[in-house]
């Protein structure tokens, strides 16, 4: 009975956790702009400071004689210390001095992070140390209690993820979500200490406060404190800004704040569109100008960012017949319904205007429609779902899409005042990825982004002063006889060798979906402008190369050995080592199913939800499998060893498999049956990640008998090299070495975590 | 009502014709203006600028002369020990930059930051030409607006230290590439290394009119050191009112006092810009005015002030680009777009008050 109970305990702690990581995510995001350095940054502190709960905090449940009662204090401590942490993150930007849409650097990222995330990563991590010895005491003190965990905390996980995702973000705001879990987490430890009613004053005391707690919370729900505790908060976010409507979606955040009959439109906390009075001048040249250029522009694509101005703007040219705009968030497009001006009702209810609720590159991929102008506008390959509409692939994609003469407009950060390195080869890595693909490609530079216009017709993009004001007037779109001079000055003459000898000596690297250089030279470009110290650092990280992973792997081997000659005793770091490398290539393999899937499919939510679902089963089921037959295993040793190669085997066979499939895409009729190869990829890659923690358990268990402590150190181990996947992975080994280079280091930890552990001595392996 | 008043108005074609009645030949945009730069050399003073009209004009720039009698390098030292206890702009925050100490606009001491320099083709008509305007852009900034959308430079000083030879390395190589102008961006900081740099260059043959592009709040005393210096000013004219310029720039309360007072030391020094023959201004006071949502500039004020003070064809760029940038959504006033209306009644009031060289930019180019 009380075993069922631990039970639920456990999977209530899992579930828990994800709801903490993915709430506390997203406030931070909001905070701190989601690019992917900052999204590595917030995840690898959760990552830490949770192994360090594993580890040291969890280690207090072996001194302590109330196990159940200790574990209900720090599940009631984890619970409080979640709504305290999205408060204090709300009120982070005015307690640090920082603005509103200002945006702030790595340090300042990693500090405020690492000490809002500190009580609730650390209390969560010190709850899983806590439930394995409490499982063991409950059950049988033996190797499984802790692989038995494992599987019940990642089944609380999968569960977090779907209901988090389809529920209680959409349709809860964070602080309901906080109680919600404090509710749940007091109602799990009621049910575990209920039996102990009768056995002490400690026993009744504490549940009598659990009782409190959730009448408490039950009336903070009820009496609308909960919703007013979030509203003081959201106007301290918003601080003397009159927010007028403040909503999650499954794709992010959306603020709006009005102000004199304008409404801006924050994005994740970045100010994305400002109705009714666009940027005037950017949206003008950004549109004008390739409509200009062309000679007859009929059908038009927008891909993200065409409400709010540009739309608006591309139906003064009366020959345009059709516009199709693809925005990812319907609730962007609801919202901007909702709080409707001139402008933003014209463009979106204009007839020609065909709204499509989809990623964009999906609709690129799926429209049998060809056209004339295709814009993209999203500004920046900021991270890698940005980065998808920077790449050759995604270009020829493109050009397959445009007419003959067709023109693609893109956008990319510039500055007509700083002009450093990291500018220089961001822009430099988009026009040489454009030119491989297009043979013309003209580049307008401006003052806070840069205008690309690429196509094959070479009339279209000299951009003929003379020609594009004759199309002025056979168009009768303007009111006087000339260009104004913000658009005339784009087109001086002294812009086409401006921008080539801008780029001069940058880099020629080509972004490719599975070498994202563009993620690599955006977040080095925002280094650049926010932390520049940090940014030298992370510069240099382009020499990356296979060579530095093994001139960094091989003297570790060779300090190892030397050591283990001396002292023998060396199997529990050997372990530790394997799981590390284990969680390191787990992540790596989540990221790198989810990211190919995107450059084939597109951005679909429901099936990254099913892919992380199925790489979280595929954990859970290998855990379990392994910690079923654990007792009658003999030889622990050698499956341990096996699931080491059929991991090296996987890492070395993936880009085979997902190069061929992003090769394939062009048979449509093959590629729904490819989507099913993605779920079995991230079930199989989650099978041999979850199997070898049990088994590691045991392994560790023959030299030690402190089964909390051992793991709560594995664990640790296993968050360690998630933490390391999750930001060398996706901020330098893809940008840099991409999907190949990136599974080779993954092999090549993998060999020697193997090397290492085939060559222990005997003796000390006694299982 | 607004689009017609733009359309009609507001337009290129307007403003050309303003600057049509004061200066004769700009009857053809410079942009179709062929000009050719004559090689220079350290002994060629001169350089000659042809129009496709065929006349041809030759330009000394100001400072010239006084770096000929070795004035230049005698008020580049002055300047420079200024900085003694730093007095370059009216901070005159008095610390000793030359033993490396930061001031108020975070200068690191004696040393230079550029940010940047190329030759630009955005600046103002009359500056770019063909060739366009050699700007250099330098770091850090004594004013620092919350708005500010140069933040990183001026807030952050990003950008590159570099030595007085560099710089005037640069100019000699923005001559080179066929730029119409040096244009120094924020110079008030760094006007000891301009003036030092600029002696360096003219030595080496740099024969480009000086752009002394800045904030607007500038030094009397410094100013007059520039005399006979600097060939074109370009300030801006930010704000009317004390209370407001405290607000948005660092405390900054005699703003609109100090400002006033520059620009007429600069109208004395330099006159009216008008056009040359090749429709460039070499030497004259340019104005800029950022009107900002509800006023906030004090723009009207403005625009009676200089109707007021200086001659009725004085250059003002009326500029309409504001965006809330920075720490602008401190500012609830402020953290928004300008609209029509607003940027009408400016340009309507500067009208009204007889401006004739008025730089307006027609957003509403298009029917609507």
């Amino acid at each position: 009975m009380m075993r069922r109970r631990v039970f639920v305990a456990i999977v209530v702690m899992g579930f828990g956790g994800l709801v903490a990581e993915i709430l506390l995510l997203r406030e931070l995001l909001i905070v701190f702009s989601g690019n992917e350095l900052s999204i590595g940054i917030i995840l690898a502190n959760w990552l830490i400071l949770e192994a360090f709960g594993c580890i040291y905090p969890g280690r207090l449940v072996e001194r302590s004689k109330f196990k159940l009662e200790a574990f209900s204090f720090i599940t009631i401590l984890f619970s409080l210390s979640l709504p305290a942490a999205v408060f204090l993150t709300r009120i982070l930007k005015s307690a640090i001095g920082v603005s509103i849409g200002e945006s702030v650097g790595f340090f300042t990222i990693f500090y405020s992070s690492f000490l809002i995330l500190l009580p609730v990563s650390l209390l969560h991590g010190a709850l899983f140390t806590f439930s394995c010895n409490i499982y063991a005491t409950y059950s049988r003190h033996d190797a499984s209690s802790a692989g038995k965990v494992y599987v019940y905390e990642t089944v609380g996980t999968i569960a977090a993820g779907i209901v988090c995702t389809y529920f209680l973000i959409p349709y809860l705001h964070a602080f309901q979500v906080a109680i919600g879990v404090l509710l749940l987490n007091v109602i799990v430890c009621m049910i575990l200490l209920a039996p102990y009613w009768n056995t002490g004053v400690l026993q009744k005391t504490s549940l009598l406060l659990l009782g409190g707690f959730a009448f408490a919370s039950v009336y903070a729900i009820h009496s609308g404190r909960v919703d007013a505790f979030h509203e003081n908060s959201i106007k301290k976010q918003w601080r003397k800004q009159n927010v007028v409507h403040y909503q999650n979606s499954i794709y992010g955040n959306i603020c709006i704040i009005e102000n004199q009959g304008q409404y801006v439109f924050f994005v994740d906390g970045l100010p994305t569109i400002i109705t009714p009075i666009p940027d005037i001048q950017f949206v003008e040249e950004f549109v004008h100008i390739p409509l200009l250029a062309h000679h007859d522009p009929r059908s038009i694509l927008f891909l993200s960012g065409g409400a709010g101005g540009m739309i608006n703007e591309a139906l003064q040219h009366a020959s345009i017949e059709t516009i199709e705009y693809a925005e990812l968030d319907p609730m962007l497009l609801s919202l901007l319904g909702a709080f409707p001006t001139p402008m933003t009702e014209a463009e979106l209810n204009d007839d020609r205007v065909d709204v499509k609720h989809i990623d964009g590159r999906l609709l690129l991929k799926s429209t049998p429609n060809s056209y004339d102008l295709i814009f993209i506008g999203i500004m920046e390959p900021s991270n890698l779902q940005a980065n998808r509409f920077f790449t050759k692939e995604f270009f020829t994609l493109a050009k397959e899409r445009l007419n003959e003469g067709g023109i693609l407009v893109l956008g990319a950060p510039g500055s007509m005042a700083l002009l450093n390195d990291e500018l220089k080869n961001l822009n430099s890595s988009i026009y040489h990825t454009l030119h491989r693909v297009f043979s013309g490609v003209r580049v307008i530079p401006g003052d806070s982004r840069n205008v690309f216009l690429s196509s094959n017709s070479e009339e279209a993009v000299n951009l003929e002063k003379t020609r594009m004001l004759q199309r002025v007037e056979q168009r009768s779109i303007a009111a006087d006889i000339m260009l104004p001079w913000h658009i005339e000055k784009k087109l001086h003459h002294g812009w086409e060798n401006w921008f080539d000898q801008f780029i001069e000596g940058s880099t020629g690297k080509v972004n490719r979906d599975f070498k994202p250089m563009g993620v690599f030279y955006s977040i080095s470009y925002w280094n650049a402008l926010v932390e520049p110290s940090f940014g030298k650092i992370y510069s240099q990280l382009e020499g990356v190369s296979i060579r530095t992973i093994v001139v960094l792997l091989v003297p570790f081997l060779v300090i190892y050995f030397l050591m283990r000659s001396r002292k023998r005793d060396f199997v529990r770091l050997a372990i530790s080592f394997s799981i590390i490398t284990t969680g390191f290539a787990g992540m790596i393999f989540s990221l790198i199913v989810i990211f190919a899937f995107q450059s084939v499919y597109g951005y679909v939510f429901s099936w990254i939800g099913l892919l992380v679902a199925a790489f979280m089963g595929g954990t859970a089921a290998g855990a379990m499998l392994l910690t079923r037959r654990l007792d009658r295993m003999e030889n622990a040793t050698t499956y341990f060893i096996s699931i080491e190669l059929a991991i090296i085997c996987i890492s070395a066979l993936l880009p085979v498999v997902l190069v061929a499939v992003n090769e394939a895409w062009s048979s449509q009729g093959t590629l729904h049956v490819y989507k099913l190869l993605f779920l079995i990829i991230s079930f199989i890659c989650g099978m041999l990640v979850g199997s070898q923690f049990p088994l590691a358990n045991k392994l560790y268990l023959a030299s030690s008998s402190n089964l909390s402590r051992t793991a709560g150190l594995l664990y640790a181990s296993d968050l360690l090299g998630g933490w390391l996947g999750g930001v060398i992975g996706a901020i330098v080994l893809l940008p840099i070495l991409g999907l190949t280079g990136t599974c080779i280091t993954v092999v090549m930890l993998k060999v020697a975590s193997l090397v290492v552990m085939a060559t222990q001595p005997k003796e000390q392996i006694t299982i | 009502m607004i689009d017609k008043y733009f359309s009609k108005k507001c337009t290129r074609k307007e403003f050309l014709n303003t600057t049509a009645t004061i200066c004769a030949y700009v009857g053809v945009s410079s942009s179709f203006i062929g000009c050719v730069r004559k090689a220079s050399s350290n002994n060629q003073k001169k350089i000659e600028f042809s129009a496709l009209s065929g006349r041809s004009r030759s330009f000394e720039p100001a400072y010239m002369q006084h770096h000929e009698s070795g004035e230049l390098k005698k008020r580049a030292e002055q300047l420079w020990a200024v900085m003694e206890k730093c007095q370059l702009c009216p901070r005159t925050c008095g610390v000793n930059r030359l033993k490396g100490a930061k001031g108020y606009c975070r200068a690191p001491g004696t040393e230079l930051v550029v940010s940047g320099y190329h030759a630009h083709y955005g600046e103002e008509r009359p500056l770019v030409g063909r060739g366009g305007s050699g700007t250099i852009f330098l770091s850090h900034c004594n004013l620092r607006c919350v708005f500010c959308q140069n933040w990183a430079i001026s807030h952050h000083g990003r950008g590159s230290k570099t030595t007085v030879d560099t710089f005037a390395r640069m100019m000699l190589q923005l001559q080179k590439d066929g730029c119409h102008n040096i244009n120094i961006v924020t110079p008030t900081h760094y006007s000891a290394h301009l003036l030092k740099a600029l002696d360096i260059a003219a030595a080496k043959g740099l024969r480009l009119p000086i752009v002394y592009n800045t904030c607007g709040w500038e030094s009397l005393r410094i100013l007059k050191m520039l005399d006979g210096i600097v060939d074109i000013y370009l300030p801006d004219f930010k704000y009317w009112d004390s209370n407001v310029s405290a607000t948005y720039s660092s405390g900054a309360k005699n703003y609109p006092e100090i400002t006033r007072m520059a620009i007429l030391e600069m109208q004395r020094q330099v006159g009216v810009a008008s056009p040359d023959d090749d429709g460039l201004i070499k030497r004259g006071l340019m104005i800029r005015h950022l009107v900002m949502p509800n006023n906030a500039g004090g723009s009207e004020q403005i625009m009676d002030w200089v109707a007021e003070k200086l001659p009725k064809n004085t250059y003002v760029n009326i500029m309409a680009q504001y965006t809330p940038n920075h720490k602008a959504y401190d500012y609830p006033e402020i953290s928004r777009r300008i609209t029509d209306d607003e940027y009408k009644r400016v340009v309507e009031r500067a009208k009204a008050r007889g401006l004739t060289n008025l730089d307006i930019q027609g957003y509403r180019w298009l029917k609507r």
